[in-house]
Formats: C-alpha cells, structure tokens, sequence
C-alpha cells in the first residue's frame, strides 16, 4: 500500500502466477499484468544485514 | 535532246523523297508521330496528387476533451488538465497517451472520399443508429459500417461521409482497462509511505527514508522507489474476477 503526499492510498493486491505478477488496485477496479520477473524489484527490497563485516 | 536532259537532272540521292513510295511515307509518319509523343510524355508537367480533404480544421493540439460512446461498453470520457490527459469516467485516473493520441488524429485525418448524407440511405451503410461515436472537443464522429472490400470505414462528420481508413483499433470492444495509463505509479505521485509484504518504508519531512522493522540502506530504498516509478504492465484488464485470490 502507497501512502501518497495528497493524502490519497494506493492500495495493490498481489499475486504471482507462473509467469506474471498481477497488481490489482480494487478502487480502481484495474489488474496490472507484469513480467514475473518484476516480483523482486518491486516487492522484496534488500536488506541490509547488520553486522556485515568489511572486506 | 534526251542525253541533255538526263545529263543535267540531279542524281536520284539528293532529292530521296522523290523516289519513296506510301510504305515509306507511312513509317516515316509514325516515326514522327513516336517522337513527338515521347517528347509530350518526357516534358509534361507532373499531375497534382488526388485533393484529400482533412476530416475537420481542428487542432488536436486544441482538443480538451474527448468521450467515447459505444453501444455494447460504457461510455468513456477523458479530459486533458496540464497537459496530461485523465480518464475521468466510469473511472478516474491516468489515461493512456497512446490510445488516445490515436483518437486524436481522427481530426486532422485525411480521405480523398466524401458523401453528401442527405443524399444516401444511411441505413444501407450502417448509419441509421451508430454503434460507435467519438467527440473529440464539440466534434462528433459517428462510425458506420467498414467495407469489407477496401477496408475503409465511413465516419459522419456533420453532414459528411468520408471515407476514412486505419481507424484507431479495437474502438468496439476495448474496455475502460485498456485505456489507462500503463504506468503503475502516476508520474505526478508524490509518495510518503509504502508497506510490502515484509517491510516498511516512511519518508520523513526532510526526504530521508527509513525503514521497519529491517534496516534497508537509503540508496536502495530510493531505488525500489524508481522501480515501482518505472514499472509498467504490459496489459491492464478488469479486477472484477472474485475466483482470482490475492
């Protein structure tokens, strides 16, 4: 879910099929269609891990 | 007395058409006339393509509105504020510049083909009752039936038929999903918050982000930011499917 600076929510459902990432925004009554490999890069940043030891 | 005369008549070479006979005359005469023809098909002026007469003398640069009537879907309207065109019914929000800049160009569309409607059974054309209308502005183009022979489809345009071919595509059937904006995120959004499944993110006053409940650096929180941005569907359909579980 988007919180946007207006005020206004952008609320998505997800859901991952075999090779597409579907985006539904129910307020809009729209599904966005994505290549699957979209998944990573929008729904699961990287996380730093604490304690990582310099090289 | 003769050896004199033929002692001073001129020798037969110098005047030939003395002794040529009507075959000759004749192929000389067509040779001739060849000539003269390739000389008027080299030297005559290029003719001036057929007049196409444009659909209207609107600007599209001048359109702010456009509304789509369809008799099988509902009817769409789109509204242009600084520059960016919206899909303001049934639903609201970005529209798709593609699409609509298709529907555009039927204003400055050009056909060579024109009708006087008074003068034609409209009925025959598929013009009685239109299925399918576009206003671009205060200008309505009413669709008719397309000819299966040149595929050329006939618009009214007040009280004009022309003939026009390459209408914008799918005109009939596509649904109000088809003509939103690809783009995931509005560019104009400004974002202050975003919760994924996992994490997550607030953006502070001064445009610093943090994180909960892990620890994500600023530099890749900003780039999962311009992914989101930068994310467009390569289709967009209806959400109104209650077996799809999310």
């Amino acid at each position: 879910m988007f919180k946007l600076a207006d005020g206004q929510q952008m609320l998505f459902k997800v859901r991952t099929a075999e090779s597409e990432l579907i985006l539904a925004r129910p307020g809009l009554g729209i599904a966005y269609h994505l290549l699957v490999e979209s998944t990573n890069l929008l729904l699961h940043p990287p996380i730093s891990v604490r304690g990582d030891v310099a090289p | 007395m003769h050896y004199t005369q033929a002692r001073h008549a001129p020798p037969l070479a110098a005047v030939p058409w003395k002794n040529m006979k009507g075959r000759a005359w004749l192929n000389l005469g067509l040779v001739v006339l060849l000539t003269v023809l390739a000389l008027i098909a080299w030297f005559k002026p290029s003719q001036p393509p057929p007049a196409k007469n444009l659909l209207t003398a609107l600007h599209s640069g001048a359109i702010n509105s456009v509304r789509i009537q369809r008799a099988k879907q509902p009817t769409l309207e789109f509204e242009q504020q600084n520059r960016q065109w919206n899909l303001i019914s049934p639903m609201q929000t970005s529209g798709n510049d593609v699409r609509i800049g298709a529907l555009l160009n039927l204003a400055t569309k050009a056909s060579d083909t024109h009708y006087n409607a008074a003068k034609l059974k409209l009925a025959k054309y598929g013009r009685a009752k239109p299925q399918i209308s576009v206003t671009l502005s205060a200008r309505r183009f009413a669709f008719g039936d397309m000819n299966p022979v040149d595929s050329r489809c006939s618009v009214s345009v007040g009280n004009t038929i022309p003939l026009i071919s390459d209408d914008p595509v799918d005109l009939e059937t596509a649904d109000a999903a088809a003509y939103v904006t690809p783009k995931v995120i509005p560019s104009r959004s400004k974002i202050n918050a975003l919760a994924l499944p996992n994490v997550e993110l607030t953006r502070a006053e001064d445009g610093q982000w943090t994180s909960s409940p892990d620890k994500i650096s600023q530099v890749k929180i900003e780039a999962l930011i311009e992914n989101w941005f930068e994310a467009q569907a390569y289709q967009l359909t209806a959400h109104e499917k209650p077996s799809i579980r999310y």
